[in-house]
């Protein structure tokens, strides 16, 4: 037990080390509403989270909240990237995410406005948000610091206006276009499948396998991924392949297979718990701050 | 049938063929995107450079409302602008020139201090500091700025992701193949983008 222990320190401490390596931390996503520096009462947090998350499932766009104690020694525009460039908000292709930003105390603020908002929410008006909305109620400067009623007002205005668009808009098809990948990667998959599984019912399941390995490994190289997502590629399409050639030459001999239960159907758990998460959407440096 | 299959050699020979095939396609497909990404990324660069450039009239006419005999300010930020947008001419020269990206860098890191030297007037007239012209003009300013910052950041991020795919396996042999030269870049300090902070009582 002792040795096992001393066995994982070793590297544990190293990858301690390297990680600490790097001054600046992210903060964690781990909510809508991170408010680290104590700015909120915890029935407004709680309120805004489900406003939030209430726009994202009518809209698709992603708002977040982050309160900070401290900048980490940066700029609060660089800070403020590197957050939505870790966080991801919004959905990929259609860049629909916004971050409203406070450090030390509501001293200073920004919003963070993704690419696809920027035509509903312009620096300009993005500024008078901030000034209006967010700084009328919570100016620590003016010695004001109702920030449960700025916040609130701010998200209201937000979301009114990404909601007016929306109405106008459902598709979203004005904002950066959404790519036709899944409906082709999806196409491809059926038939990967297809041709995996009957080159694996002629030639055997472990032909099959290879073959979709190598699948795998080709696919990972055309779209020059890393050797590790190479790897796993290769794994993935072995047993893809394997797969496929049990299940074709099942149906082909159209015998034992008849019988195995497919159970499933049910939805993967998981509840309605909101596990959010960033949608992958970018942003280009607009917004406002002070 | 299916159980006397046995590989013959040329299906051995074949496999790898395919196998090289797949990789050394896939790799050149690679690094198409990645120098393709790069241009993208400069051309983004001269864009938002472009779009603050045309900010900059409509500011000058706001401030000269209420101060019109700030004259060495204006004529400054005129030049700057000039000085600019003469360098920005072609985004595809900017992608294919570590020389031309440090002149591209240095004029508008000089526009950046005239600019900040005409906002810095508002400081003296109350009633222009509140104008909501004035104020959405500056927010605009300020996030176009940012907009070259964040754009010349990924366009060197887009290089030295491109550097690291001709270096590696299977990418340095392609290149020298398919004639992919590494791409050089003038990478500055992070800051030089950033006007300087107004400070209180700071003329021209």
């Amino acid at each position: 037990m002792c040795i096992l222990l001393k066995l994982f320190m070793v590297p544990a401490l190293l990858v301690a080390m390297l990680a600490g390596a790097s001054a600046f931390e992210v903060p964690p996503l781990r909510g809508r509403v991170s408010d680290t520096d104590g700015l909120l009462s915890a029935s407004k947090v709680i309120a805004l989270e489900n406003a939030l998350r209430t726009l994202e499932e009518k809209t698709t766009a992603q708002i977040a909240i982050l309160t900070v104690p401290d900048l980490q020694g940066e700029d609060i525009k660089s800070f403020s990237m590197k957050v939505v460039e870790a966080w991801k908000l919004g959905q990929k292709g259609k860049d629909n995410g916004l971050l409203i930003l406070c450090s030390e105390k509501g001293l200073h603020c920004r919003l963070e406005v993704g690419y696809g908002l920027e035509g509903a929410i312009p620096d300009g008006k993005a500024g008078d948000i901030l000034r209006h909305q967010i700084r009328g109620k919570a100016n620590p400067k003016k010695g004001t610091h109702d920030f449960d009623g700025a916040f609130t007002d701010a998200v209201s205005t937000i979301s009114q206006i990404i909601y007016d668009e929306y109405a106008k808009d459902p598709t979203g098809a004005s904002m950066r276009g959404a790519g036709p990948e899944a409906l082709i990667g999806a196409f491809g998959l059926i038939v990967a499948f297809v041709v995996l599984g009957f080159v694996g019912a002629i030639f055997g399941v472990l032909v099959g396998g290879i073959a979709g390995g190598a699948l795998g490994a080709g696919i990972a190289f055309w779209g020059a991924w890393s050797i590790l997502g190479i790897f796993v590629m290769t794994v993935v399409g072995f047993l893809f392949g394997c797969l496929a050639a049990i299940i074709m030459s099942g149906v082909g001999s159209g015998g034992s297979f008849s019988d195995s239960s497919w159970s499933g159907g049910s939805s993967w758990g998981g509840g309605d718990s909101d596990g959010f998460s960033g949608g992958g959407g970018s942003f280009g440096g607009g917004g406002a701050n002070d | 049938m299916v159980e006397d299959f046995k590989m013959k050699p040329w299906m051995w020979i074949l496999g790898v063929v395919v196998l090289l095939g797949l990789v050394f396609g896939g790799s050149y497909n690679g690094l198409v995107n990645k120098d393709e990404s790069v241009k993208a990324a400069w051309s983004e660069v001269s864009n938002v450079a472009n779009r603050r450039a045309e900010l900059i009239p409509q500011l000058v006419d706001v401030v000269q409302g209420y101060a019109e005999h700030e004259s060495s300010v204006f004529k400054g930020v005129t030049e700057a602008r000039a000085k600019a947008t003469s360098i920005n001419v072609d985004a595809s020269s900017l992608a294919s020139s570590p020389a031309l990206q440090k002149q591209f860098m240095e004029a508008q890191q000089a526009l950046s201090s005239s600019l900040g030297r005409l906002l810095a007037v508002a400081e003296n007239y109350p009633n222009l500091k509140a104008n909501e012209s004035f104020l959405k003009l500056q927010d605009e300013v300020a996030g176009s700025t940012n907009r070259i910052t964040v754009a010349r950041k990924r366009a060197i991020d887009d290089s030295k992701d491109y550097n690291q795919a001709i270096r590696g396996i299977p990418g340095v042999i392609v290149a020298r193949l398919g004639g992919f030269q590494p791409k050089e870049y003038y990478e500055g300090k992070p800051e030089d983008m950033a006007p300087p902070k107004i400070t209180f009582g700071k003329k021209g």
